[in-house]
């Protein structure tokens, strides 16, 4: 008797591990959803020095679409911005919405360094927006969003 | 006494012309710098300015010495800076991650012009030197390529348009020992201009490239003289695969390799002659042998022979830093700049 209690609870502790493991399987990070808050109210600016909204650029439409975000620093590795860069462009190649967001508190020095990119929308965040709003411990990033939810995230490293 | 002697003996025991280096000026102020890694320009109104590896870019002039731009990261702040060269009467300062500023002089300072972004590359570039010329950008240091069959190559002079675009690369080499990679980040590495030529050479060898900057191609590569007294730089220099000790060991090291042989500490031009400042590596000897090349045949022309660091040119002058490197050796501890003016003898 006490045997086939013993068994049941372990048969119930190794179900819920492998209900908990095919959850993160399935959505990954818990954390995912908490990567950027109010992302409604983030500003970042563009190369022509206007400002908007980070949600107006995200891609719109039905579920399924979705938008690659590039997030850097001018001072992260050159090697890893220069894999970010090369991954933000293969994914528009495809036919992914991209977007590059420079956290810099100066637009025109975003500005010179987006000279090398004339086809990537490349937009400025001051650093208060991206301390107050993102929760990303290590730059280079690429998020993936889907409406306005944070559902992958990658580091890029070398 | 040494200073005679060996001033006897550059004079008259190299062949052609003699060069005769007199102290004009020397000026001296309470600041001290760290890192034996610099590079030093002299502007048009004749101050000094450079920067050694644990210091700011600072002005250096006869009544002052001051950081030239403020610490920080705004367009016109200055953090670390690996290299500076002029363009016209404007400086230009490379930073890290191929960040450039152009400052453009207002009265007794120098104000941000423009920032110029080098693109991205794949493995990154370790900048040691930087020059302008025929509206280019040339960069020496290390542009490393990492090969899968154990085998790299690392190119040591990059070409650029103005805007940073990478053009071609230049004194290309092969290198096979992979603790050998890190060891050309300790390296130094220059370059000097004049109107539409670029030289390059690096600290290991008397060997100098030549760069055409209108059409950036390379025209020559040249293997210089050596003096009697030079002392080369053995081919197991930096490797890091004996260095498996304490990181203090691997420092005592360093210092061995920078000043135990005939290292090239700096190389300008001068009029038609290229100077190459050498360490002479030898006891009883001043610490540093400079010696004049003909630009045009590469001829070793004269050697002189001082304790000092060479910093840059300016007209028929040259600028030292007393002592030597503040970062090497123990006689170079305060900031003393000599100057001294070059006479022909025949």
């Amino acid at each position: 008797m006490n045997s086939d209690r013993i068994f049941n609870v372990i048969i119930v502790v190794l179900m819920g591990f492998v209900g908990y493991l095919a959850y993160q399987r399935l959505y990954g990070d818990a954390d995912y959803g908490k990567r950027i808050q109010d992302i409604g109210r983030t500003m970042v600016t563009s190369r022509e020095g206007h400002t908007v909204t980070l949600s107006s650029l995200l891609a719109q439409g039905d579920k399924t679409d979705n938008t690659h975000l590039l997030i850097l620093e001018l001072e992260n590795c050159e090697s890893c911005l220069y894999k970010g860069i090369t991954d933000i462009q293969s994914l528009a190649k495809s036919g992914n919405h991209t977007l590059v967001v420079v956290v810099n508190d100066w637009p025109i020095e975003v500005k010179s360094w987006a000279e090398h990119y004339p086809d990537i929308p490349i937009f400025a965040m001051p650093k208060s927006t991206f301390y107050n709003h993102f929760n990303l411990s290590y730059l280079p990033a690429i998020l993936r969003i889907e409406g306005e939810k944070v559902v992958t995230h990658r580091d890029i490293t070398i | 006494m040494r200073y005679y002697l060996f001033l006897l003996v550059s004079l008259f025991s190299q062949a052609g012309e003699g060069i005769e280096l007199s102290l004009v000026e020397t000026w001296t102020h309470d600041r001290l710098f760290g890192g034996y890694r610099f590079s030093s320009i002299i502007d048009p109104q004749g101050s000094v300015i450079g920067m050694f590896q644990k210091d700011p870019p600072y002005i250096m002039r006869k009544d002052q010495v001051a950081q030239l731009r403020p610490r920080g990261q705004g367009p016109s702040d200055l953090e670390s800076a690996f290299g500076v060269c002029l363009r016209g009467e404007e400086v230009i300062v490379a930073e890290h991650n191929g960040k450039i500023k152009v400052f453009e002089r207002e009265g007794n300072e120098y104000k941000w012009k423009e920032s110029i972004y080098r693109a991205p590359t794949p493995n990154g570039f370790f900048v040691s030197d930087i020059e302008w010329c025929q509206d280019r950008l040339f960069l020496a240091g290390v542009s490393m390529k990492v090969g899968q069959d154990g085998k790299s190559q690392l190119a040591r002079v990059g070409s650029f348009d103005k805007k940073g675009k990478p053009l071609k690369e230049f004194a290309i080499a092969e290198v096979n020992l992979k603790n050998r990679m890190k060891s050309f980040l300790y390296m130094s590495f220059y370059l000097a201009t004049t109107r539409d030529r670029v030289y390059f050479m690096d600290e290991t060898r008397l060997t100098v490239w030549e760069i055409d900057a209108r059409t950036n191609k390379e025209l020559r590569k040249v293997s210089l003289a050596k003096p009697s007294f030079y002392k080369p730089m053995p081919e197991d220099f930096y490797d890091f695969s004996q260095n498996e000790g304490p990181r203090s060991a691997f420092e005592m090291k360093l210092v061995e390799w920078k000043t135990g042989y005939s290292r090239v500490t700096n190389m300008e031009i001068l009029g038609d002659q290229l100077v190459v400042q050498i360490r002479t590596a030898k006891p009883g000897m001043p610490l540093f042998g400079l010696l004049f090349y003909d630009l045009e045949t590469m001829n070793l022309q004269a050697t002189s022979f001082l304790d000092d660091l060479l910093l840059g040119v300016h007209e028929n002058r040259l600028y030292f830093f007393a002592g030597g490197n503040p970062g090497l050796d123990d006689e170079a501890e305060n900031c003393s700049i000599k100057i001294f003016e070059r006479a022909e003898t025949k």
